[in-house]
């Protein structure tokens, strides 16, 4: 196939013949024409070699036009910006665009991989399967040890491009669209359906995945009505997207819609992101999506030179290119015979052979006296490719017998086309599980969509003839055409009807004969499927890998179902159809995450004192969503040196923490007090106003969900205080039990969390900073304000909450200040802590005091123990119901043998150890181990390192025996000594005092 | 309690409008921090709402406030149905529900817990559309409404005025959201200071 260029055949792109662009193939300078596609500008440079094949590495030319293509998949750009399986059919050219062949080494015209095409034998569906398996009888059961060794080999010897694994320099967006009525497809049904529908007042966006509107109206030689139609569209306030694929259709109608930006607008604006990902929601879905030409399979039929006859006709009259001079089509309708007449125009000598017996008198009229050779009842047996050049050369024909087809004879070629049919596009009514039928007499898959809001319009809805598609595009689009009701259009119109054609088997004949080109799936692999069991379609698919490539059989999955329905002796329509899934071509990543990479891939939650925080040193850290400080560092201190500062001091005299972002519900109602009894586990019945109590919630199931304290503020109504990691889950369950299991309760819920900023003011000089920063000392005193008391004070006439609770195990004090003032009321409470011995402290000595102190956190609250094994059973009464009450009391959570809470020390003080690590009985540390360590720390109090963890039995159990701890990730066993959990100030007298 | 006190409230995002109240760089985009937004939740019971009904009934109030998301006028104040039993009052200086009995309602200061940013410009809803999944046309939404939807996963309260949208987000996200706005807004000619 040699493709030249001819003269200018419409006006429509005269403007654009004289601009050329340069371009790059393989890194040899090209020329082609502004507004070439890759594959129209490959081809005007007479390179017929584009790729090689996914396992075979068989040389692959241009086989199509559009999104089909199976053949001419490069890799554009270079270093970060590498782009690779673009399809060449469908991108643009652009001025000094990088274009590379790709899976083929050392070059695309001599690839060394392709010396695996002489041992495509053993390389048949399955081939993985099998071999890897395991040798027998040395692997026998036990496989994937030679698989191993060789996989390295083969994923670099198959596949398809490669990725760049720089960092993506590009940017992308996320956009949220909504319109009444969606029209996928700018073909002759899109534009009138986008016509008639702007005329009904609604919003209309016409979306065209093409970087030009048209469709198929740009692959006719007269341009004359599509000119008129773009008048009118231009007159209607219509959006159009180009450049724009429809990939996935969702519930209600919504459509995923990515957006490339064309490259000279982001020339020009460089802020401009490289792609946009709409999330477009309409209420009305008109798919005219037109239908896909198939090829049939035959030998040989992936040579270069070989491609569907529309492709042809687009070659010629989008991009003038004639795709050669000696042309032969094969086809089983009437669509080609029109492509044949205008390329015989063109200049070409074109040979017909068409797989029907007899063909309308019309057809047979049109190319009387042209110089167009017809053959009837004949197919292409097999493609031959030249002594030199892997492109196609010569074709064996077939005829038509009545039992199959025989060897007639040969005709020599530079270009093959091909058409064995039209498929609809119906991949996104597929999406959404839209009854899919098997239209026999088109032999095509056919869907009407839902009959309520996707409708299809054109040829995606299985009707040939323009008038009948313009009509039916009239009817969805005009709403003339209501819900339920069925399209009153044609389906169908051939002048003479199609003679199903999926493969040409001649016993003479051998060779590869494809129905996949982009996975190289021959029809012999689904024979084999069908030998081997896997009938279904999807078994097919999965054996096959029909259908899996890029293209997603975009054209070989209705030969691939024919030729299993053959072997099976059943109707196409019985073998059925996988569904199709999104995308319906590849998308990037990249549109997918939108903006949301590096610091936006997650929303992130800063505490009001997080910029005061920073500007003290603070070392901020991820929890969760929010960033909360870690440590402090003076100056040469690291995370060790700053927390066990941090811890001694507050033990000694005073430390300031930030703890905003525990959750924080306020429960208001005459009912407040019912509710939270039914909540907790101990009583809350009667708490005094300006008291807290620390309670613990269970699962339904009788597990530990959260603890926190909760404040009760007025007569009906209380603060509750939630951990950070399950603020949100609490408040969810709170909310539901509302609703749902006790909507009779007068309670309102609602999170304050953001409300309020909290800090921990602990440490025995707490009371002496506090008595310095209210605005009445005498509300602090021990009297006033004894341990679990709350109260609500002025701090510089604001009015905050100061509470006498602790986690750091010493007498403490937490304050809740109005977040807005946060800032300054911190830098206020600082400077006055200034007078004493004082330091922040970070989350780091939060857990070394905790532990210290044997407090639980989500460490030990994870999702499995009961209030038992922390060893808070007393906090569960006995003399009421609460959620979880009646399935804790389940035999298996009531075991003596449970894991339980425990404190761990080294024997050897000098040891240390990680949490993770497992505890066993010295002598069985294989098998199921005691215990584990669930977090660990240096204690500044006990000079040594600490833990906590859980081992059967508890404290009790294992009293006379002799533990080890081991870490086999890190090759650390020593010997443990299990302790109380409160490892420090057991009595609590600090806490009290 | 008395509530007065020099300190000047300091918003979440206080520190990316400093020196900078209304941002004037571009034509199309206009960034307004709403400072010391005041905001009242009332809570009502369900055998409680036609007392509720009398009660709003002698104040003088524009706008249907039992439909839900429609901004009324109450006093100088705002007020809408954010939820089936609860409502925001939204700057209300005069204290309108002074007298409302804790039997009927409860209420509730959320001043501190959300950033309200107004935004105004023709790309404000453009931009707007890039992270909010609701429908901002004209029918859908129109002036006054005010509903609660997400912005990069994160509940916000989204209210159209008359000439300008007000998004109200919680403090803690405020800033990482306003980021992500301001990257969005960069791509339509905003340039922040």
């Amino acid at each position: 196939m040699t493709a030249i260029r001819v003269s200018q055949q419409s006006s429509i792109n005269k403007h654009k013949e004289e601009e050329t662009i340069s371009f790059f193939w393989n890194n040899k300078k090209l020329r082609a024409r502004k507004g070439d596609s890759i594959s129209a500008a490959l081809l005007a440079n007479k390179c017929q070699i584009i790729g090689r094949s996914f396992k075979y590495h068989r040389a692959r030319g241009v086989t199509s036009a559009g999104v089909e293509e199976a053949g001419a998949l490069v890799t554009t750009g270079k270093g970060a910006y590498t782009e690779p399986n673009v399809r060449a059919s469908t991108t643009e050219i652009s001025e000094g665009l990088f274009v590379y062949s790709q899976n083929a080494w050392p070059s695309v015209r001599f690839d060394m991989g392709s010396i695996l095409n002489l041992f495509g034998r053993f390389f048949a569906a399955g081939f993985y399967y099998k071999t890897f398996m395991g040798i027998p009888p040395l692997e026998w059961g036990r496989g994937t040890g030679i698989w191993m060794f060789f996989e390295k080999f083969i994923r670099k010897a198959a596949g398809l491009g490669t990725a760049s694994r720089l960092e993506d320099p590009d940017s992308y967006e996320h956009l949220h669209t909504h319109t009444d009525i969606l029209v996928i497809g700018s073909g002759p049904a899109g534009i009138q359906a986008t016509i008639q529908a702007a005329k009904t007042g609604k919003d209309v966006l016409l979306v065209e995945q093409d970087y030009a509107i048209g469709g198929s109206y740009l692959s006719l030689l007269d341009k004359s009505e599509f000119k008129k139609q773009t008048i009118k569209l231009k007159k209607h306030n219509i959006t159009v997207l180009t450049r724009t694929t429809a990939f996935g259709l969702y519930d209600d109608t919504t459509v995923g819609l990515v957006e490339i930006i064309c490259p000279e607008e982001r020339d020009k604006k460089p802020r401009k992101p490289r792609q946009r990902f709409h999330i477009c929601r309409t209420k009305r879905l008109i798919l005219a999506t037109g239908a896909l030409e198939r090829n049939y399979a035959f030998s040989n039929n992936d040579l270069p030179g070989i491609m569907t006859v529309s492709s042809a006709r687009t070659y010629l009259n989008r991009f003038q290119l004639l795709v050669g001079s000696n042309i032969v089509i094969s086809t089983n309708n009437d669509s080609a015979y029109e492509t044949g007449l205008e390329l015989e125009t063109a200049g070409a000598s074109v040979t017909i052979l068409d797989s029907r017996e007899q063909i309308a008198d019309l057809l047979l009229e049109q190319i009387l006296g042209k110089r167009i050779n017809l053959y009837l009842g004949s197919a292409v047996a097999k493609a031959k490719h030249g002594v030199i050049s892997p492109c196609v050369k010569h074709i064996e024909i077939a005829q038509k017998t009545n039992d199959g087809w025989r060897q007639s004879g040969a005709l020599s070629c530079d270009c093959l086309l091909v058409s064995a049919g039209w498929s609809p596009v119906i991949h996104l009514a597929s999406h959404q599980g839209c009854p899919i039928e098997w239209n026999e007499e088109n032999a095509c898959f056919i869907s009407n969509g839902d009959n309520k809001s996707i409708f299809f319009a054109g040829s995606a809805a299985g009707i040939w003839q323009f008038e009948d598609c313009i009509q039916s595009a009239k009817e969805v689009a005009g709403e003339t055409r209501t819900k339920g009701q069925k399209p009153s259009s044609i389906i169908g119109g051939w002048r003479t009807a199609i003679a199903p054609l999926y493969e040409i088997r001649v016993p003479t004949i051998k060779g590869k004969a494809f129905i996949d080109l982009q996975h190289d799936v021959t029809a012999s692999d689904v024979r084999l499927a069908h030998q081997e069991g896997f009938i279904s379609v999807e078994h097919l698919k999965r054996y096959t890998t029909l259908g899996m490539a890029t293209d997603q059989g975009k054209m070989g999955n209705v030969i691939g179902l024919a030729l299993m329905a053959d072997a099976l002796n059943r109707p196409i329509g019985d073998v059925g159809v996988t569904r199709f899934r999104p995308p319906y071509t590849s998308i990037s990543l990249g549109a997918l995450a939108g903006m949301h990479r590096q610091s936006h891939f997650k929303p992130i939650r800063k505490t009001p004192f997080n910029n005061w925080s920073l500007a003290n040193n603070g070392i901020m850290i991820d929890a969760g969503l929010w960033h909360r400080p870690w440590y402090y560092p003076k100056q040469g201190e690291n995370l060790q040196d700053a927390y066990i500062r941090e811890a001694t001091i507050t033990r000694r005299s005073l430390g300031i923490c930030d703890v905003s972002s525990l959750g924080k519900i306020m429960v208001q109602g005459p009912d407040s007090t019912t509710f939270l009894n039914r909540i907790y586990t101990n009583p809350f019945a009667k708490l005094a106003i300006g008291k807290a109590r620390y309670g613990i919630i269970l699962r339904d199931d009788g597990m530990v969900f959260d603890d926190g304290t909760t404040w009760r503020l007025s007569e009906n109504s209380y603060l509750m205080t939630t951990t950070t990691n399950h603020a949100a889950a609490v408040m969810a369950t709170l909310e539901e039990l509302l609703q749902t299991r006790w909507p009779d309760l007068r309670v309102h819920v609602t999170s304050v969390t953001e409300q309020w900023a909290g800090c921990a003011i602990a440490g025995p000089n707490s009371r002496s900073l506090l008595s310095e920063i209210v605005d009445d000392p005498s509300e602090i005193s021990n009297e006033t304000l004894p341990f679990m008391g709350v109260r609500q004070v002025l701090l510089q006439n604001i009015p905050c909450y100061i509470a006498r609770i602790s986690f750091s195990g010493e007498r403490a004090f937490e304050v809740y200040i109005p977040s807005d003032y946060s800032h300054t009321m911190m830098q206020f409470i600082w400077n006055k802590a200034q007078k004493f011995e004082s330091c922040l402290y970070g989350l780091e000595a939060l857990g070394t005091m905790r532990i210290e102190k044997g407090h639980v956190t989500g460490a030990e609250i994870d999702g499995r123990v009961t209030i038992e094994d922390i060893g808070l059973g007393k906090m569960a009464s006995q003399n009421k119901d609460f959620v979880g009450s009646a399935l804790r009391k389940r035999e298996m959570l009531t075991s003596p043998n449970r894991p339980q809470l425990v404190g761990i020390f080294p024997k050897d003080k000098n040891k240390t150890f990680s949490a993770g690590a497992l505890l066993n009985e010295a002598g069985k540390r294989k098998g199921h181990p005691l215990g584990w360590i669930t977090a660990v720390t240096y204690s500044p109090a006990l000079g040594h390192w600490i833990a906590l963890g859980f081992i059967e039995g508890g404290l009790t159990a294992v009293e006379d025996k002799h533990i080890v701890l081991s870490d086999e990730l890190r090759s650390n066993f020593l010997d443990v000594e299990i302790v109380s959990p409160h490892m420090y100030d057991p009595e609590g007298k600090r806490l009290h005092g | 309690m008395a509530k007065s006190s020099h300190i000047e409230r300091i918003s979440a995002l206080d520190s990316y409008f400093t020196n900078r109240p209304e941002t004037e760089i571009s034509t199309e985009i206009y960034f307004h921090l709403i400072k010391d937004t005041k905001i009242t939740q009332i809570a009502i019971w369900p055998e409680t709402i036609s007392e509720f009904q009398n009660y709003i009934n002698t104040q003088k109030i524009t706008g249907d406030f039992l439909h839900p998301s429609t901004v009324c006028q109450i006093e100088d104040a705002r007020f809408v149905r954010v939820e089936p039993l609860k409502w925001w009052l939204l700057n209300d200086e005069n204290d309108v529900f002074q007298s409302l009995s804790e039997d009927i309602a409860v209420r509730l200061d959320l001043s501190h817990s959300f950033v309200q940013l107004k935004i105004s410009g023709k790309k404000a809803c453009s931009i707007l559309s890039h992270h909010i999944p609701v429908d901002m046309r004209d029918a859908p939404f129109p002036i006054n409404k005010l509903i609660t939807t997400s912005l990069h996963h994160v509940g916000i309260k989204l209210w159209r005025a008359q000439d300008c949208w007000y998004i109200f987000m919680p403090r803690s996200f405020s800033e990482s959201l306003w980021q992500l706005i301001c990257k969005t807004a960069e791509r339509y000619g905003y340039a922040p200071k």
